[in-house]
């Protein structure tokens, strides 16, 4: 009986295909049946629009707007896991990557997050420098992460 | 690929066994089946009568015992169909249950064989899991992509004498023997190229070795003790920039998975310095997994 994996299970998406090869992962770290996999997706806080001085889309419109697609997203990513016997439970949160992980992780209680790195461009190689051991030092938890040259699934 | 990475005549259903089984027993009502397999995401059930295997139930079986063929109605009026019937009236008797022992490679010529949809798994008279032909699949899945029926035949890591050390080999053997993998660590050494000559200098990494293999010999030992069997394991030796040694190394070995301890560093340090794991990760041919300092033995699971 494969009883030695993780028991709650963190899984931060973003939509892209990375992210999806760290859902196989947190399948087969679980052990699969019976334990509890949280799927987070982690969406940018939202800018109104304005145009010609008036405001013509709001924060909370856009932001209702991004949950219901990544809700819709997860559930579709969730089934799959559901199939393999896992208990899942479906998140959007809305916030920087770091800061919603490590709370995510914490309103958990965690054993693993489970996250993927794409390659980061830009800003993003700034805002994304000692992420593992930000979230390490943090949440006290093993951190599992599929990085830019990580072409696998499990 | 190393040799290690195919183990079809080892592979039995015991390492298929995700769950305990969940049971119903045959004088159960139908509707009971019906809920019990929704409320545990199950599609199979063995059927007792005094804890005794006589049967199985599947999701199949409750929707041909339903008013209609057309699946829209089935779901409309099952409840009000199933609700005359006990499980013993749908499930099918005596069904082939198979041991925890019996290998995979048996099992799939079974469901071919028979068009079995799912086997009860029995070990001395208890119902220890079901196999289903998608678990079979999973195998056959691991085999094709990867080498290895659980998608994790090699597990490599990176070891040091620093803190975090023992929650990283703890986690690694444990996922290792967990799902039948070699696991290889490597200790890498710095380059200390000034310290040639030095006496004492060169009697360090000796040292530092042979802790590192008493350390692993007693995680290994541990894991047999929970497991029953200790995962193939070898260490080895480098010296060089750790980052890219280990990343060298887990590109020859085709390593699923590399394990390295990282230390929690507080205050301005912990806030913009990067760890090992950090570096490792933009490098690193699979995922990585950083287990912090402290972890050990709370951090792979039970």
């Amino acid at each position: 009986m494969r009883s030695t994996m993780y028991e709650r299970v963190l899984v931060v998406l973003d939509g892209s295909a990375s992210g999806e090869r760290a859902v196989t992962w947190a399948r087969e770290l679980t052990g699969g049946s019976g334990r509890v996999v949280h799927l987070v997706m982690v969406c940018p806080p939202a800018v109104s629009v304005r145009n010609a001085g008036r405001t013509v889309a709001f924060v909370d419109q856009l932001e209702d707007a991004e949950r219901a697609t990544g809700f819709e997203y997860l559930d579709r990513v969730a089934r799959r896991l559901r199939e393999d016997g896992l208990t899942v439970a479906t998140e959007v949160r809305v916030g920087s990557l770091i800061d919603t992980v490590e709370a995510a992780a914490r309103d958990l209680a965690a054993d693993l997050v489970v996250l993927s790195c794409p390659a980061a461009r830009g800003l993003q190689c700034l805002s994304r420098a000692g992420l593992v051991s930000r979230i390490v030092r943090t949440i006290s938890a093993p951190v599992l992460i599929a990085g830019p040259g990580c072409l696998r699934s499990a | 690929m190393p040799a290690v990475r195919l183990e079809k005549d080892t592979m039995n259903l015991k390492t298929l066994l995700k769950r305990p089984a969940v049971t119903i027993e045959e004088a159960a009502p139908a509707t009971a089946a019906r809920e019990l397999m929704r409320r545990q995401g199950v599609q199979h059930l063995p059927v007792l009568r005094d804890n005794e295997l006589v049967g199985m139930v599947t999701e199949h079986d409750l929707l041909a015992a339903g008013p209609s063929s057309v699946p829209e109605l089935r779901a409309y009026d099952w409840d009000e169909a199933l609700a005359g019937l006990s499980v013993s009236d749908v499930m099918s008797r005596r069904p082939v249950a198979l041991t925890p022992d019996t290998s995979v490679a048996d099992a799939a010529h079974l469901a071919r064989q028979h068009r079995i949809d799912a086997f009860p798994v029995v070990d001395g008279g208890d119902i220890v899991g079901v196999v289903t032909r998608g678990d079979l699949m999973a195998v056959l899945r691991g085999v094709l992509e990867h080498g290895h029926p659980t998608g994790l035949g090699h597990v490599l890591i990176g070891t040091s004498l620093r803190a975090g050390q023992a929650g990283a080999l703890d986690a690694a053997l444990r996922l290792a023997v967990a799902a039948g993998a070699a696991v290889t660590a490597l200790h890498v050494r710095p380059l200390r190229s000034w310290l040639a000559g030095v006496e004492g200098a060169t009697a360090e990494p000796v040292e530092w070795v042979e802790r590192i293999k008493r350390q692993m010999a007693d995680k290994a030992l541990g894991a047999q003790g929970r497991e029953g069997h200790v995962p193939e394991l070898t260490l080895e030796v480098a010296e060089g920039s750790i980052v890219r040694e280990i990343a060298r190394r887990a590109m020859e070995l085709d390593s699923d998975l590399i394990v390295v301890g990282t230390a929690h560093r507080r205050g301005l340090i912990g806030r913009v310095g990067k760890t090992i794991a950090d570096e490792l990760v933009q490098v690193a041919p699979c995922p990585v997994l950083a287990v912090p300092r402290g972890s050990e033995g709370a951090d792979a699971g039970r």
